[in-house]
C-alpha cells in the first residue's frame, strides 16, 4: 500500500474554496452610458477646410436603431456637410418615443387656438415632419412650408403626396398643405418694400442659427423684418432661438461659416429687443414654454411675439 | 404651331434679340425701384411680373429700355405701351435688309411713332439711324419730343406733326425741299377696324392652340383702330409708295392679324409690285407679320416665306 501526502476534501467536492483575497482576474462589465450632448452636434475635426456647399452630400443610409441614437453615440459623423443643419435624418434625433411625437407639439399644444382656421409659415421645415403634425393636429387652415435644401423639400412633398392617397377627403388636410424650396434671406433688403402681409402664423424653430452662421447678422435681421411684413395685423412669430453656445461647434462647417461666425455681434440675448424695436415692431413678447423631458441640447425657450 | 424647343430657332425671337434670354427680374427689380413696385415677391425670394397689369407693363418696358438702352422714356397716360421684345424684332429686321446695301448713313421713317417714339430711339441709340417720326396726336408729339429730349438723341430724331390723318408721306415730302432719300420706312398700323360693331373680336378659330396672348391690353381708341384697320392704312402706305417710288429704298410694315398678310400681297400684286418679302416676328404667345417692297433694282432677300 502506497503512502499519499494529500487529503481529498470530498464535503467541497475537492473544488478549490475561494478566500475572497483573490486577486481581480476580470475587468468590470462596462456600463453603457447615454451622454445628454446635443448629438445632433458633434463635427470631427476637419484637416482641409470643407469648400462652401450649396447642395447636401447624402450620408450612407443607417438603420433605424442608429438613427434613434439607441446605441449611444453615432460611429461616423454624418453633419459634415449639413451646412444649413439640413440633416437628413433631423426628426430621428428629435423623435423620444415609439409614437414619434416631437416634444415641441406638448408647448404649441397649450395654445391651439393660435393654429386652428389660421394660415401658417413653417420657416426651415426640414423634411416637414413637425409641420405635418402642427397641421394635422391643431387644424391649421394651411401651412407652407420652406426649406433651403430642395431634397428636403421633395421629401416633405413626398409624404404630403403619400398622405393625399391614403384620404378620401378632397380638401382639408392634407391638400391644404405645400412645400416650397428657396432661402427665407432675400438677396437684397430692398425686396422687403414690396413684401406683404399673406400668414397668420409664422413658425421659426431651430433655425435661426442657422441663418446666423450662414448669412450673418443682416441676414438674420432682414429676416427678422421679412417675418413681420409677411404677417398679417394680430399675426404671430412663434421663435424657438438656439443659444449662441450651440454656435461655436459649427464653426468649423466651413471657411465662409468660420468668418461669419467671427463677425457676429448681434447675439440671441438681444434678439427679444430687436423684434420688439422699431425696426422690425412687433408689439409684445411672450413666453410659451420650454419642452420638459428631452435631451438638454433641445431644450430651447419657445417664445410668441404678437404684431398688432 | 405649338412652340417646342426644337422650334425655338423657327418660332423664337431674332437671334440677335437681347431679349431672347428671359431677363433676372429679381436683380432688375433689386436695382429699379419703380419697376420694383410692380413686382410680386415670392416665397423664394424670387420676383414675379404681373404682365396682365397695364401700369405694370409700362414700367417693365421703361425699365427695359433703360437697361437694356440706356434711353429714358415716358408713355402717355392711356397710350399704347409698346413691347419691347416685338419693337427689337422688327428693328433687327430691318437691320438684316440694310445690311447688304452697305450704307454709310442710314434714314428711316417712323409712320406713327407714337408717345414712346420707341421704333425712332432704338433705331438711332442702337445704330445711329436718322429718324424722321411721323405723328398725327397731339399728346403723343409732345410726348415723343421730350422723350427724344430726355435721350439727348435730337439730332438724330425729327418728330414731325401730320396736319392729317388720311396722308402718310404727303405732307412731309411736300414741304421737303431737298427732295431727301430715306432707305426704309416701317409702320406699326392701327391693327383694328373701327368700322367693325366688334373691332377687338378676334376670329381664331382654333383658341386652344392659340392661347390670348400674356400681355393686357393698351391703347387709345385712335391708336389701336382707324377705319378700315391695317390693311385700309397699309393699302394708303402702298398707294402713297407708288407715288414716291425712289425717294424710300424699302417700304415695310408690320400686319397684326395673319389673314391680312395675303390680302395685302395681293394688293401689291395687283400694282404690279414685284420686289416683295414678307417676315414673321415671334415673342411670348405673339406672332406678328411684315411685308417689305422695293421699287429699286435690287432684289429683296427671300430669308422666310409664311406657311
Amino acid at each position: 500500500m502506497d503512502n499519499c501526502n494529500f487529503t481529498m476534501d470530498l464535503e467541497n467536492n475537492n473544488n478549490t474554496q475561494l478566500t475572497g483575497k483573490e486577486p481581480e482576474k476580470f475587468a468590470e462589465k462596462r456600463k453603457s452610458v447615454i451622454t445628454s450632448d446635443d448629438k445632433a452636434g458633434e463635427t470631427k475635426r476637419l484637416k482641409v477646410a470643407d469648400p462652401v456647399v450649396k447642395a447636401t452630400q447624402r450620408p450612407p443610409t443607417q438603420s433605424p436603431k442608429k438613427r434613434l441614437q439607441l446605441n449611444g453615440k453615432p460611429k461616423h459623423n454624418k453633419d459634415l456637410n449639413f451646412t444649413y443643419g439640413n440633416y437628413k435624418h433631423y426628426y430621428g434625433k428629435r423623435i423620444l418615443d415609439k409614437d414619434f411625437h416631437d416634444i415641441r407639439l406638448d408647448v404649441l399644444g397649450t395654445k391651439p387656438e393660435l393654429f386652428r382656421g389660421k394660415q401658417l409659415l413653417d420657416i426651415g421645415c426640414n423634411s416637414g415632419h413637425l409641420s405635418i403634425q402642427i397641421a394635422r393636429t391643431f387644424e391649421a387652415k394651411s401651412l407652407v412650408g420652406l426649406d433651403i435644401d430642395r431634397g428636403l423639400v421633395k421629401d416633405a412633398q413626398n409624404t404630403i403626396n403619400h398622405l393625399k392617397r391614403q384620404v378620401d377627403n378632397k380638401q382639408g388636410f392634407p391638400h391644404n398643405m405645400k412645400f416650397v424650396q428657396g432661402n427665407y434671406v432675400l438677396d437684397d433688403d430692398v425686396l422687403l418694400e414690396i413684401e406683404r402681409p399673406q400668414f397668420d402664423i409664422i413658425l421659426c424653430l431651430s433655425v435661426t442659427k442657422w441663418i446666423h452662421l450662414n448669412f450673418c447678422d443682416s441676414g438674420l435681421k432682414q429676416a427678422f423684418r421679412r417675418m413681420y411684413l409677411q404677417l398679417r395685423p394680430g399675426g404671430k412669430l412663434i421663435l424657438e432661438p438656439q443659444s449662441f453656445d450651440g454656435y461655436k461647434r459649427r464653426k468649423k462647417l466651413s471657411e465662409q461659416i468660420r468668418e461669419n461666425y467671427n463677425a457676429i455681434k448681434f447675439r440671441p440675448e438681444q434678439f427679444t429687443e430687436y423684434l420688439l424695436s422699431s425696426e422690425v415692431g412687433f408689439a409684445k413678447m411672450e413666453p410659451m414654454g420650454t419642452p420638459e423631458h428631452c435631451e438638454a441640447g433641445f431644450k430651447r425657450p419657445i417664445q410668441v411675439f404678437t404684431k398688432t | 404651331m405649338v412652340k417646342t424647343k426644337g422650334n425655338a430657332k423657327k418660332f423664337g425671337m431674332h437671334p440677335r434679340n437681347v431679349l431672347r434670354q428671359p431677363p433676372d427680374y429679381t436683380k432688375l427689380a433689386i436695382k429699379y425701384k419703380d419697376f420694383r413696385k410692380e413686382c410680386e415677391l415670392e416665397l423664394n425670394g424670387k420676383v414675379s411680373v404681373n404682365f396682365r397689369n397695364e401700369n405694370t407693363l409700362r414700367e417693365l418696358t421703361k425699365m427695359l429700355l433703360k437697361e437694356y438702352f440706356d434711353l429714358n422714356v415716358d408713355f402717355a397716360p392711356g397710350s399704347l405701351v409698346p413691347t419691347l421684345a416685338l419693337r427689337l424684332n422688327y428693328i433687327l429686321w430691318l437691320e438684316d435688309l440694310m445690311e447688304p446695301l452697305k450704307l454709310k448713313e442710314i434714314k428711316g421713317i417712323d409712320i406713327g411713332c407714337g408717345s414712346s417714339c420707341i421704333y425712332s430711339l432704338l433705331g438711332a441709340k442702337k445704330n445711329g439711324w436718322h429718324m424722321l417720326a411721323l405723328e398725327s396726336k397731339l399728346q403723343n408729339i409732345e410726348y415723343a419730343r421730350e422723350n427724344v429730349k430726355k435721350s439727348q438723341l435730337e439730332d438724330l430724331i425729327e418728330v414731325y406733326a401730320q396736319p392729317e390723318k388720311t396722308s402718310i408721306f404727303k405732307s412731309y415730302f411736300e414741304k421737303d425741299q431737298q427732295e431727301l432719300q430715306y432707305h426704309f420706312c416701317l409702320c406699326n398700323p392701327p391693327f383694328f377696324d373701327s368700322n367693325l360693331s366688334n373691332p377687338f373680336g378676334g376670329n381664331t378659330r382654333n383658341p386652344e392652340r392659340r392661347p390670348a396672348p400674356n400681355n393686357a391690353r393698351t391703347g387709345s381708341q385712335e391708336e389701336l383702330t382707324c377705319v378700315g384697320g391695317e390693311v385700309r392704312f397699309v393699302q394708303r402706305i402702298i398707294d402713297e409708295s407708288l407715288e414716291n417710288k425712289l425717294r424710300v429704298r424699302i417700304f415695310t410694315t408690320m400686319l397684326g392679324v395673319k389673314a391680312n398678310l395675303p390680302r395685302i400681297l395681293d394688293y401689291l400684286k395687283e400694282r404690279q409690285v414685284a420686289n416683295v418679302t414678307t417676315t414673321e416676328f415671334h415673342q411670348g404667345h405673339t406672332t406678328r407679320w411684315a411685308v417689305a417692297w422695293s421699287f429699286h433694282a435690287e432684289l429683296l432677300s427671300q430669308e422666310r416665306s409664311c406657311s
